[in-house]
């Protein structure tokens, strides 16, 4: 019997070093985690809440520091682990997205599982967990290890959006996650399985070396790009795909919604550049036509049942379904301007869309979230900050000057009418003006006289997190050039179509 | 490399793609149609391994251990799925009895 394939087994230990300092953050950030279980198993049961909580903040800013370094002194790019994991400038922009995340959700949910009663060590450590498998997403370059952090961060997530345990509607919520995300993950490896066999590695570089133009013709390969396209259309809860959004949105908790939904979308777009863009950009009249569907579904069915929904939560999930199309323009539309444009969305999405739910975070009680838009009523008079900045994290969603929501679709459109897609930028023009709408519905509440007085109390750290965002919502949008730039750099390494 | 040599007869490696393919389906549609969540979860499992199947298949006609060490990978991460789902699912069996999945209705979708 011949072997398979001869393996090279020497493995020194300068080049483990080089390979783990590829994915520096991620080491980092998995040895906080393994502190943050060890932490939690041997102190006291008031003091593990606090403790785990700080070994995670401190986790995330060694990780963002990490990650900063290794971009600042332009020590990344090289490939690591026989070319399973790279520390490009894009794995590094995506860690330092998901670091800075991690931050402002445990800044934001440990007053909040104090006040329900939750379990806190678990939940942060879930946390952390969840992000470690966003970082891998973001630095995988070989098929194996995209569907390894595709896997850790949903699995995490599962549990996660069921953490209230005595509320019907969270085990509702996780059981429609799991049975959903597991259904989408099957689809993706079937894809992915298939790609494996038209190109024979799953190295994902190498993916773009062996398939060329002439490969269309193979029924593997388009029907790996079908599967993995619906799959991801999944993850990043594109419609006609989006059913569960809503649902899982609504019934997990509150500081979990925050994070899933700027999270794990930015990750699933990663996760599609990465594949898409870098590793079939020959074949991008294929996928670009099926992402064109997914894409004019997401804006038209996002933005108009938005406008039907009574609970915030169920608002901020449609407009997260329209959001997706958005950024599928940019990634359509792909090459430098695209792919910019796409990170450079995904990183100011993050803080209008966290501060959005953070402000209802705040809202919530002790029996559970309250997410009607009665809730809102008087917040002008209950907690003026809370309610200018809601305004603005608002308007910024809906796209007004000069927020980052509007230089995001700016540069996202402009891409798409010079890629050739003028027909889905007119559409996407359409849509956000009806998205105006409903953002500024949610304001009506907030703004008008309300017999209401009660005040809306506001821990330090979830003021930081409130003032942070508000203010790289209109910051990053009066200055874009920075992260614009940082977008154009992390998008180098792709190649793209 | 078509052909592999099972217990000294040779068969076609495309045969194995095929079962792996209708392995696959039985599943997707066992997930579209059944109604209990622990047989959705089950059918889930079902279409992981037709996957593996196929992975491997492909690993022994491309000669290249890729294929082995993803499916590895795939059924350490089934297992994770299964071990959370179940728990899930006990969970919410200890609050109510769901032989259905449109029982969890409590907000629609």
């Amino acid at each position: 019997m011949s072997p398979l394939l001869t393996v090279d087994l020497t493995y020194t230990w300068s080049q483990a070093l080089a390979d783990l300092s590829q994915i520096a953050a991620v080491a980092t950030l998995t040895g906080f985690f393994l502190f943050a279980i060890v932490v939690d198993l041997v102190l006291p049961k008031h003091r593990r809440g606090g403790a785990v909580a700080m070994t995670a903040v401190t986790g995330f800013a060694f990780a963002l520091a990490t990650a900063a370094y290794r971009w600042v002194y332009g020590q990344g790019g090289a490939s690591a682990y026989h070319g399973f994991a790279t520390g490009d400038n894009f794995a590094l922009f995506f860690e330092i997205l998901f670091a800075t995340l991690g931050i402002l959700t445990v800044a934001l949910s440990h007053s909040y599982v104090r006040k329900r009663g939750l379990l806190e060590s678990e939940f942060h450590i879930l946390i952390m967990a969840a992000v470690i498998g966003m970082m891998v997403l973001g630095s995988a370059t070989s098929l194996v290890t995209v569907f390894l952090g595709l896997e850790l961060l949903s699995i995490a997530l599962y549990i996660a959006c069921g953490f209230v345990r005595t509320e019907s509607r969270s085990q509702e919520a996780a059981a429609k996650y799991l049975l959903v995300g597991g259904f989408a993950s099957a689809f993706v490896l079937y894809g992915m399985a298939l790609i494996y066999g038209g190109a024979g590695t799953t190295v994902i570089p190498e993916i773009a070396k062996r398939l060329d133009a002439t490969s269309s013709g193979n029924p593997l390969i388009i029907l790996g790009i079908v599967l993995m396209g619906v799959g991801f259309a999944f993850k990043v809860s594109a419609a006609p795909f989006h059913m569960w959004t809503p649902d899982v949105y609504q019934g997990a908790p509150l500081p979990v919604t925050a994070f899933m939904s700027v999270g794990t979308k930015a990750a699933a777009f990663a996760m599609i550049v990465r594949v898409f863009s870098g590793g079939l950009p020959h074949l991008a009249p294929e996928w670009q036509a099926l992402l064109a569907f997914v894409a004019a579904t997401s804006m038209v069915v996002g933005n108009l049942m938005a406008i039907a929904q009574t609970s915030l939560k169920r608002l901020l999930a449609y407009s997260g379904v329209a959001q997706a199309g958005y950024i599928l323009i940019g990634v359509i539309a792909g090459g430098q301007s695209g792919l910019s444009a796409v990170l450079y969305y995904l990183f100011v999405y993050m803080f209008m869309n966290f501060g959005a739910f953070a402000v209802i975070t705040l809202l919530a009680g002790p029996e559970g979230d309250r997410d009607r838009f009665s809730d809102l009523e008087g917040l002008a008079r209950r907690n003026p900050v809370m309610a200018v900045l809601m305004s603005v994290f608002m308007l910024s969603l809906a796209g007004f000057p000069p927020s980052v929501g509007f230089f995001g679709k700016l540069f996202l459109f402009t891409a798409g009418v010079s890629a050739g897609y003028t027909w889905l930028v007119v559409l996407a023009v359409i849509m956000s003006v009806v998205s105006v709408f409903y953002y500024v519905r949610v304001l009506v509440p907030v703004w008008t006289a309300s017999a209401r007085t009660d005040r809306v109390p506001a821990s330090i750290s979830s003021q930081g997190v409130l003032w942070l965002s508000g203010v790289a919502s209109v910051a990053l949008g009066v200055y874009p050039t920075t992260v614009l730039l940082l977008g154009q750099l992390g998008a180098n390494p792709i190649s793209g179509p | 490399m078509n052909t592999l040599n099972i217990g000294g007869s040779q068969l076609d490696a495309s045969w194995f793609l095929i079962l792996g393919a209708i392995l696959f389906t039985i599943g997707a549609a066992g997930v579209l149609v059944r109604r209990n969540p622990l047989v959705i979860l089950i059918c889930i499992e079902l279409m992981l391994n037709a996957v593996n199947l196929t992975l491997i298949v492909f690993s022994r006609q491309l000669q290249n251990m890729e294929g082995q060490l993803f499916a590895l990978m795939s059924m350490t991460v089934a297992a994770a799925e299964a071990v959370v789902g179940l728990a899930i699912l006990v969970d919410i069996f200890h609050v109510r009895d769901v032989e259905d999945v449109d029982e969890l209705n409590e907000m629609k979708g």
